[in-house]
């Protein structure tokens, strides 16, 4: 009896402790075109369905053009203000700095909650290394 | 210490267009936890803006202004190279202060 009552409290500590770490995701966008609406969508859901997920948004190559200041999409809605949402909600968007080299931009170019990294795709691997789930949207 | 705050000083003829985001909680004390106690206020109250080391603007804030406040405000009569320099007081006595200059 008392050994059933000591495995019950186990399997309630390890639930708990399930249930209190929160999930670590990775977004990948390095085609605005392609994925920075649908990426935005995606994330903008998940946040809606668990609430604690802590996401990170690397973007590299043509992916970056969405956090330029005054991107638009297809349709000509400015991206800034989704964008903004997101970062209030705890979302980090991070821009490649190997691109920017390449592509002769400023880091004033891009909007104002933007953070940076020194290479994108080397912060992709170290969060997946570090637990973080892997969505390229 | 709270986050540094982000600004752009950015000239366009006579005046100088300046953007701050700041990092800050901005609770307003009539939010509750998952436990159902109340989350104590806590929020800027004070912000002031310099232009050169000579104060432009001074405002008061309250609860009602959002979780990492946006401020926008132009400077006339000044020109590039210029320092703006701009500081908040929250009301628990936290203080931040952070400067960019004009481009």
């Amino acid at each position: 009896m008392a050994l059933r009552r000591l495995v019950l409290a186990a399997v309630i500590a390890t639930t708990a402790l399930a249930a209190s770490a929160q999930d670590q995701v990775v977004y990948h966008i390095d085609n605005t075109a392609a994925q920075a609406v649908k990426g935005l969508r995606n994330i903008r859901n998940h946040l809606d369905v668990d609430p604690t997920a802590k996401i990170t948004v690397v973007t590299h190559a043509e992916g970056v053009d969405f956090l330029m200041e005054g991107a638009k999409d297809a349709n000509g809605s400015p991206f800034a203000g989704p964008v903004s949402a997101l970062v209030a909600r705890g979302v980090r968007f991070e821009i490649c700095e190997i691109t920017l080299r390449n592509s002769n931009r400023k880091k004033e170019q891009f909007i104002q909650e933007a953070e940076f990294t020194p290479s994108g795709v080397v912060r992709i691997a170290k969060l997946q290394v570090a637990g973080s789930a892997y969505i390229k949207p | 210490m709270a986050d540094p705050m982000r600004i752009r000083a950015q000239a366009a003829g006579d005046k100088v267009t300046v953007r701050v985001l700041m990092s800050h909680e901005m609770e307003t004390g009539q939010r509750k936890d998952s436990a159902g106690k109340v989350i104590p206020a806590w929020f800027i109250q004070e912000v002031t803006a310099a232009h050169n080391g000579k104060t432009v603007l001074t405002a008061g804030w309250g609860p009602s202004v959002a979780k990492n406040p946006f401020l926008q405000f132009n400077v006339k009569g000044a020109k590039a190279g210029d320092k703006i320099t701009v500081s908040w007081v929250d009301n628990k006595g936290d203080k931040r202060s952070d400067e960019a200059t004009v481009s």
